[in-house]
């Protein structure tokens, strides 16, 4: 049987993949991931995705939705409470594997590995922007300037802190 | 803030991991900038020897369920405020495959402290030509086994593709979990390692234009090879013999 990923589908760290939003053709590929949650950034009403959120609740997967828009200068910008939220469940590992999804899977999602890459695994922004941009495909100035830029404050109980996180 | 309190409360930590080998825990924090920056109300619960999980608001929904048999440990909450101040460097085109499975470029000495972080145990060259002398001392350095698989036969050039003995031999180390952690590298961490990536995903089933779509995302921004692509499209995978009790951890489903 052929296996098809989500459009955009990578491996990110031990216990995170991210990807752009599912479909029903993508569930058999997913399914043996054995995802425990899913973290999706998506600028739609959930409402919308009714099957989506069928399929999770079948597996036992718990969904985390965020409504975030994709940033577009001028007006438009990256939610940063949205992705603080988001980190402070990838602090947990009890919550792996878990799936981080956008509908493209391109800016959005793009930035919150970004910003884990910074301030949890401590990559230069050289490395970070890079990676950005593999799966953006050009566009994007105001997410990098946001990568740079974000700042937050982070809670994390060190017993399920995630092995690849960089504790200095 | 008290460090006394939290010094102790490693202490006592590293004791408890000595008498039930707690699974997974992060052990060395004893240097932690963020000791200092953690929050009292959450190390004073500490004392209290609650098994309840201290959690901020946001993650309290977010919480699940734990699914050890025994009580949670006590809460060691820390806090971060800032990225750790030494930054590390990926190495040209680098990227995660799979746990404990990387690409990338030919990495420079600058990554060098990046790549100490992976622990790998085997690389694989895909290039022609040999790597660079410091590649090579820092994996003499760190007893890591170099496959060099890009050269095999006499006349080989430097844009010919990689011969399918060479494709064939780099798969059996990838699904070989004694290999891990591993790296898959050629000088740019294009083509080369894409044609090893892209065959082991035909391996692991996927279809062939989630497999180009990955392939081209490290291609660069000329763009993937056809001819790269008709290679691991007409790769015959069952000549790749995958042993169930060697096969590495990720493809245990």
């Amino acid at each position: 049987m052929v296996l098809v990923p989500p459009l955009n589908f990578a491996f990110v760290a031990d216990g995170i993949y991210r990807s752009g939003h599912p479909l029903p053709i993508n569930y058999p590929f997913l399914n043996q991931l054995d995802l425990k949650s899913i973290i999706y950034f998506g600028d739609r009403d959930i409402g919308d995705n009714q099957d989506y959120i069928e399929w999770a609740k079948s597996e036992g997967i718990t969904l985390h939705y965020f409504h975030v828009n994709s940033a577009k200068e001028p007006f438009v910008e990256n939610d940063p409470e949205a992705i603080r939220q988001a980190l402070q469940i990838l602090l947990d590992r009890r919550n792996f594997p878990i799936l981080v999804h956008s509908n493209k899977g391109k800016h959005r999602i793009g930035v919150l590995v970004g910003v884990m890459r910074k301030i949890l695994q401590g990559w230069c922004l050289a490395g970070i922007f890079d990676e950005y941009s593999r799966f953006a495909a050009g566009k994007g100035d105001l997410d990098v300037e946001f990568i740079e830029t974000f700042e937050t404050k982070l809670q994390f109980d060190l017993n399920y802190a995630p092995e690849w996180l960089a504790i200095q | 803030m008290h460090r006394t309190s939290i010094v102790e409360e490693l202490e006592r930590h590293q004791q408890d991991q000595k008498a039930d080998q707690e699974p997974g825990s992060v052990s060395d924090a004893s240097n932690s900038a963020l000791q200092e920056s953690s929050d009292p109300r959450l190390s004073t619960t500490d004392n209290t020897n609650t098994p309840e999980i201290n959690v901020n608001d946001q993650q309290q929904e977010q919480q699940v369920a734990s699914g050890e048999d025994t009580d949670p440990p006590s809460p060691r909450m820390k806090t971060i405020v800032k990225p750790p101040p030494i930054k590390v460097v990926p190495p040209l085109n680098f990227g995660p495959v799979e746990r404990n499975l990387y690409r990338s470029g030919q990495p420079e000495p600058i990554s060098f402290p990046f790549l100490e972080k992976l622990r790998l145990r085997t690389i694989l060259w895909l290039a022609v030509e040999d790597p660079s002398d410091n590649f090579l001392a820092f994996a003499d350095d760190h007893e890591i086994v170099v496959h060099h698989l890009g050269l095999v036969t006499e006349g080989t050039n430097p844009w010919d593709q990689l011969t399918e003995s060479s494709i064939v031999a780099a798969l059996q180390i990838i699904m070989d979990r004694d290999s891990y952690p591993l790296l898959v590298c050629c000088g740019m961490g294009r083509h080369r390692t894409g044609t090893i990536v892209g065959c082991l995903r035909r391996l692991q089933g996927w279809n062939l234009a989630s497999v180009s779509e990955e392939y081209r995302r490290y291609a660069g921004s000329r763009g993937g090879r056809a001819l790269i692509e008709l290679h691991i499209e007409a790769f015959d995978t069952s000549r790749i013999i995958v042993y169930p009790e060697s096969a590495p951890e990720w493809c245990s489903s």
